[in-house]
């Protein structure tokens, strides 16, 4: 009979710090208190339904009031400063967490308002679809007559009259639209000219990305008119067979929750980060709550979605400005209060100064940059749920709702930082996924500083860039670099990599 | 030159060597390492023979020094280069003695192994510890076990005498050796090491179909674990240490540690009863009082 003497036998008691993974830290949770009255009570009820992080559904929510709300307003930030109110967002979540549910739970009233409008000038445009047809006709029997006629004069007389006609033809009105999930970036000019200049780019996938790299144009990326279309800039838009049209003001909005693999390497395509592509979008990384969801249903009550779809279906209707001349429609202006401009005015201060070389937005300026703009844009689109069923452009943003908003955007920086990180966007962080990854396929328990440098000289020409990665890998809690007792004189040992021990346990 | 001399004497004391009596500069000498037994060769130091430097070791641990005689000004360069120039040749001189020293132990050790004869079962320090011979030999009266590298080489001699006492082949490779106690050497699934043979047997009969290796000692304890991760990089290999409770710092328990940190291995300590005397401090002390209690009838 064994006595079991060993049966204490355990890993020995180490103190390593928690460990931050690479790709996902440990991030801070979105507070949906944030998001004001019927919104934010529906963000919740989605993201109860579906089982679903909060971020997620508030997410799509924002991009949905932010569509709405886009049409019709802009923020003055300060005199000669404006900021539309559509926004980019991208929050990102393995398969199976329900993405499209909550895209499609967020988006229905904006379908369900294309659906109305398309009802309500359906007789409009058989009409006038008739009356184009009549006068094409005419146009066509001139041109014919004109054709069989002897006399010179008469028929160029006949020649005329169809181009005139045919000059006068009436253009047969869209059916609106104000979103869609899968264009080219040239369909997607000619979307934003036919609809106003404001449209949507809803997606539960990352395919957006691969559109914008150029699929379907031979790898050449089109960023120019979405670029343009995130600040409201004038773009001159090719529409095929029909006669080319500037957009004065475009406006576009983006929602996408693709997968976190999607985001790997982005910033690596070319132009994506150099031209400020990625820098426009507000990132969430929440976590999958696949494996500890309850799988019971809690579906939206009633109350909550009829009062989400009447609060985006009133902004989705308000009248536009017109110029004091009463014609050319025009956003209506947002103004900040005194406080609410204070507010926003010591936040970006403060992303000013964290952009400066050693600090934290060092190596993301480009999305740093554009956080007070962000901030201000969010703080109008808040303002715009509250005021959905009245006119939001005759009151002021208060303080509040500015605080509100610069309190999503101090979540949404952290994990916009861990997004860029995770795309290849800090160096740092970029070298040490790459040393992981060597460490990883040769499942390397323990290793020399020498032996690393020599596998991955290719990528580290001097061993200072590497010893910066495994310091980066230290501070997360992946290994610990160990180095040597110095032993009287010439060069010392190099010194020994040790990856954390859970890790080389689940390895073997 | 004796002011030299005193001077290279008293930079060993402060290394922790304790240097032989007589030193004489150029030559190579050899005395006990670190608190080993007079009879012990593993320190070495040689004086340089104009008495400006020299450099001293204990390779039983594996340390080395250098030492420069004071001087008025600093070394030139070539000083430097011709300095360290020496210290290499005299490192690789000791380095040399060493492995010579080593193979002619490891040759006096086969030859002895070779004519002991198989441990009777009823040796006294068995029956004390009530272990089992575990292919352990006899050699003028005293137990012998076999000590090997990871090559299967046989390398030195452990010694136990009737009273305990034990006693290494002099000359012989212990750092990173270890003595086989039972098992196969090929693709074990789980490696026991622990200090002591005795402690070994124990294990080995608590848990017979694993492979159990005794390291001599705890300070070659994170040696062999690392050489036994290299070898078996798969198996689950438990340090199961010495729990030293009495002695400061408890040497056993913090090298076991060390040992299953440096080579990912599972760490196992006695797990003392309540009632189990302080003085107790392997799993064979533990192994032993558990059976007379049982013996005298007394629980645990």
């Amino acid at each position: 009979m064994t006595a079991d003497l060993l049966k204490s036998a355990a890993p020995p008691p180490e103190d390593w710090p928690e460990l931050v993974p690479l790709d996902a830290p440990n991030l801070p949770r979105l507070d949906l208190v944030h998001l004001p009255g019927w919104a934010g009570d529906y963000a919740r009820a989605i993201a109860a339904d579906t089982e679903t992080p909060p971020e997620l559904a508030a997410g799509m929510v924002l991009v949905a009031c932010a569509t709405a709300a886009t049409r019709r307003l802009r923020v003055m930030v300060k005199p000669g400063y404006f900021e539309p109110c559509n926004l980019w967002a991208v929050a990102a979540l393995p398969p199976g967490n329900r993405k499209s549910a909550v895209q499609s739970a967020a988006t229905a009233p904006l379908v369900a308002w294309e659906r109305d409008q398309a009802t309500i000038m359906e007789s409009e445009i058989k009409r006038i679809t008739s009356e184009r047809k009549t006068l094409e006709a005419r146009a066509k029997e001139k041109r014919s007559k004109a054709a069989k006629e002897k006399d010179n004069g008469k028929a160029a007389e006949l020649a005329r009259e169809a181009a005139d006609i045919e000059a006068e033809l009436p253009d047969i009105p869209m059916q609106p639209q104000i979103w869609t999930s899968d264009a080219t970036p040239e369909r997607l000019g000619a979307l934003l000219a036919e609809h106003g200049e404001c449209m949507a780019w809803l997606s539960s996938e990352g395919g957006v990305f691969d559109l914008l790299q150029g699929r379907y144009s031979n790898g050449i990326p089109n960023l120019d008119l979405v670029l343009k279309a995130h600040s409201g800039d004038a773009e001159r838009v090719d529409r095929g067979s029909r006669p080319p049209v500037f957009l004065k003001g475009p406006r576009l909005s983006i929602g996408l929750s693709p997968q976190p693999d999607v985001l790997r390497g982005l910033a690596a395509k070319p132009g994506f980060r150099g031209r400020g592509l990625l820098g426009r979008f507000l990132y969430l990384l929440p976590p999958s709550p696949l494996g500890y969801r309850a799988l019971q249903s809690n579906p939206v009550p009633e109350g909550v979605r009829d009062a989400y779809a009447a609060g985006l279906r009133a902004m989705l209707d308000w009248e536009p400005a017109t110029n004091e001349h009463g014609g050319e429609e025009r956003p209506h202006l947002l103004r900040l209060s005194d406080e609410a401009y204070a507010e926003w005015y010591a936040f970006a201060q403060a992303i000013e100064v964290q952009m400066q070389p050693g600090r934290e937005l060092e190596h993301f300026t480009d999305w740093a940059g554009k956080a007070p703009g962000a901030a201000a844009r969010l703080a109008g689109v808040l303002h715009a749920i509250k005021h959905a069923h009245g006119t939001p452009w005759e009151a002021a943003i208060t303080a509040d709702t500015m605080t509100a908003a610069l309190e999503i955007m101090a979540v949404i920086a952290r994990h916009s930082l861990a997004a860029l990180d995770m795309m290849g966007a800090d160096p740092t962080i970029a070298a040490a996924r790459l040393v992981w990854d060597w460490i990883e396929r040769g499942r390397l328990t323990h290793f020399t500083v020498r032996e690393a440098f020599n596998a991955l000289r290719g990528t580290f020409p001097r061993v200072a860039m590497l010893r910066e990665a495994l310091e980066a890998l230290e501070e997360r809690g992946y290994l610990e670099v160990i180095e040597p007792p110095r032993d009287g004189p010439g060069r010392p040992p190099s010194p020994v990599v040790r990856v954390r021990p859970e890790i080389a346990r689940g390895w073997r | 030159m004796n002011n030299a001399i005193s001077q290279f004497r008293d930079a060993m004391r402060a290394a922790g060597l304790e240097p032989p009596d007589v030193l004489e500069p150029g030559k190579l000498h050899r005395f006990p390492g670190a608190g080993k037994r007079p009879a012990n060769r593993a320190g070495w130091c040689l004086l340089f023979d104009d008495g400006l430097g020299g450099c001293f070791g204990d390779w039983s641990s594996g340390f080395s020094e250098t030492w420069q005689a004071k001087r008025d000004k600093p070394l030139s360069r070539a000083e430097r280069a011709a300095f360290a120039h020496r210290v290499e040749a005299a490192k690789k001189q000791a380095e040399a003695e060493r492995h010579t020293r080593q193979a002619e132990a490891a040759t006096r050790a086969a030859a002895t192994w070779n004519a002991a004869t198989p441990a009777p079962g009823n040796h006294p320090y068995l029956i004390r510890k009530r272990i089992r011979p575990h292919g352990a030999r006899i050699h003028k009266g005293a137990l012998t076990v076999p000590v090997m590298d990871f090559t299967g080489r046989l390398t030195s001699l452990q010694f136990i005498a009737a009273d305990g006492g034990k006693l290494l082949l002099s000359g012989g490779r212990k750092l990173g050796c270890f003595i086989p106690v039972a098992g196969d050497m090929k693709d074990p699934a789980r490696v026991i090491l622990c200090e002591g043979w005795a402690t070994g047997c124990t294990l080995a009969e608590d848990e017979p179909a694993t492979r159990v290796l005794a390291a001599i000692d705890a300070g070659n304890l994170e040696p062999v674990a690392l050489a036994a991760r290299h070898r078996w990089p798969s198996a689950e290999l438990v340090i199961a240490g010495d729990d030293d409770r009495l002695t400061a710092g408890n040497p056993g328990a913090t090298t076991a540690k060390a040992a299953a940190i440096a080579s990912d291995g599972l760490l196992a300590l006695p797990q003392w009863p309540e009632n189990a005397p302080e003085h107790l401090s392997d799993f064979n002390d533990l192994a032993v009082w558990l059976a007379q209690q049982v013996e005298q009838g007394g629980g645990v």
